[in-house]
């Protein structure tokens, strides 16, 4: 049974009750700021993630369309064409550099063409046309037009040996041949 | 010995004294009328010159507590009996505190606090009697700093008709089971405690300002003796067969007089300083500050 009134008491408690209040408020308050935080990043993030989400399912989309597919399909097939038509193209300015360069015969062709040929192998004839040598040539044995090929190809300012075998001939006892050369651009 | 504070509109009753034995041993008590009132309103005053004249008297009175108990007799603190159904403290709590709020309008600025004048008698009885005070949040914090500047710090504070009907039960002033009224005749109010059977039934108030004409205070008093008279036939069927007269003792003669006349009841002055180890009249006004010790 309460005897006494103390309105002292009441007011001091009252006090302390107030203060806890307040800094429960302030927890309170700094709890949700947080959480509000928390919350608005986590939202952001989750927003970003569903739009990303979303663009990778329409890439996806994109890349499986039957439709696309065969465009891109079309479209590697126009770039080999075209990576083709590229080494066309540098061929064409390469042998166009030869035709525009040719308009002279080197000597060192002739020397080289000279020292290719063995001993006992006559060169008959020999047409110069643009990159192009041909030559025709007789010899008493027949490994000699098959050296001569071969010192040929060995050769740094020859690009190609163009040779299809020889002839016997009976009546003169003679081997007798021709191959065509492609000189490379500088000769 | 505790030294309390009887807190009035322009005074101060300063007492130390403790009870032994159904004597009580008084050493100190005296008044301090202030140079002016303590309460603006809800608002404690409490300037220089105010807390200088407090101290110096005190000083010049020998009371250098540090500790003190105030009993609040002023308007400022809002005070009535309730009958509440008997339940745990907090719940009464709660109930006693939203009565007085529902009673007064009070708003949350109040504190309430209440002590039980009359618990269940049986277990079939659910309900009990309270006393509930209410005062101002600021006027507490308003009296601490007050008497901080004093160098005193506040233990409790009690109100003067809760430790007016404890003074009464100490000294056992109801003796008859017949209704019984005691006025509490002092300076600067009127305050009347209704008895019947011994038991605590109701209290009034009437306070008396400095400018009010003598004529007039008659009139209230015994018009508030009247109305008592009334509740009482109405309560129990018997008229106030006693009144018994405390409080400033200057008051007495008049106040006899009057309720003799107006009422047909001859009052009587209890021989309290039989029960005092002191021989001054000054203390029948005391009886607030007597119910603490």
């Amino acid at each position: 049974m309460k005897q006494n009134i103390n309105l002292y008491k009441k007011y001091q408690a009252d006090l302390k009750k107030d203060k806890t209040v307040s800094a429960q408020t302030t927890y309170l308050v700094l709890l949700i700021s947080v959480s509000l935080i928390i919350g608005v990043y986590g939202l952001r993030v989750a927003i970003e993630t569903s739009i990303l989400k979303g663009e990778i399912k329409a890439t996806q989309l994109y890349l499986q369309n039957e439709d696309n597919k065969r465009r891109y399909d079309a479209v590697k097939k126009t770039e080999n064409e075209n990576q083709l038509l590229g080494s066309f193209q540098t061929s064409l300015k390469e042998i166009n550099n030869v035709f525009s360069e040719k308009d002279s015969i080197s000597g060192k062709v002739l020397s080289e063409i000279e020292s290719a040929r063995p001993s006992t192998l006559v060169i008959a004839d020999m047409i110069l046309d643009g990159p192009n040598a041909i030559i025709k040539f007789e010899s008493d044995t027949a490994k000699d037009p098959s050296n001569f090929v071969r010192n040929l190809k060995g050769s740094d300012i020859i690009q190609s040996v163009e040779y299809k075998g020889y002839d016997y001939d009976a009546t003169e006892n003679k081997y007798l041949g021709s191959l065509t050369l492609i000189l490379k651009g500088n000769f | 010995m505790a030294c309390i504070i009887e807190v009035r509109d322009q005074e101060l009753y300063i007492f130390k004294g403790k009870r032994n034995k159904g004597i009580m041993n008084v050493s100190k008590h005296f008044r301090i009328y202030l140079a002016q009132p303590l309460f603006d309103g809800d608002r404690v005053i409490y300037n220089d010159a105010l807390v200088e004249q407090v101290r110096e008297i005190l000083n010049k009175n020998g009371v250098k507590d540090r500790y003190i108990t105030l009993v609040l007799n002023d308007r400022i603190a809002l005070t009535k009996d309730l009958i509440v159904p008997k339940t745990d403290k907090k719940k009464l709590d709660l109930i006693i505190t939203n009565e007085m709020v529902a009673l007064y309008n009070l708003s949350r600025e109040f504190i309430v606090d209440y002590r039980v004048i009359k618990d269940s008698l049986s277990k079939t009885d659910t309900q009990i009697k309270v006393l509930a005070s209410a005062v101002r949040r600021n006027t507490i914090a308003g009296l601490e700093m007050f008497f901080k500047e004093l160098g005193m710090k506040i233990q409790s504070i009690d109100t003067a008709p809760s430790t007016y009907l404890k003074f009464i039960d100490n000294i056992e002033l109801i003796e008859s089971n017949e209704p019984t009224v005691v006025v509490d005749a002092s300076s600067s109010y009127l305050r009347y405690y209704l008895y019947n059977n011994k038991e605590f039934m109701l209290m009034r108030t009437l306070y008396i300002d400095i400018e009010d004409e003598a004529s007039q205070i008659s009139t209230r008093a015994i018009h508030v003796l009247e109305l008592l008279a009334q509740s009482q036939i109405g309560l129990t069927g018997k008229p106030i067969g006693q009144i018994k007269i405390l409080g400033y003792h200057k008051r007495f003669t008049l106040m006899e007089s009057l309720i003799e006349e107006k009422i047909g009841i001859v009052p009587s002055t209890p021989p309290i300083l039989a029960l005092v180890n002191k021989n001054d009249k000054d203390l029948y006004d005391f009886g607030n500050s007597m119910g603490v010790s």
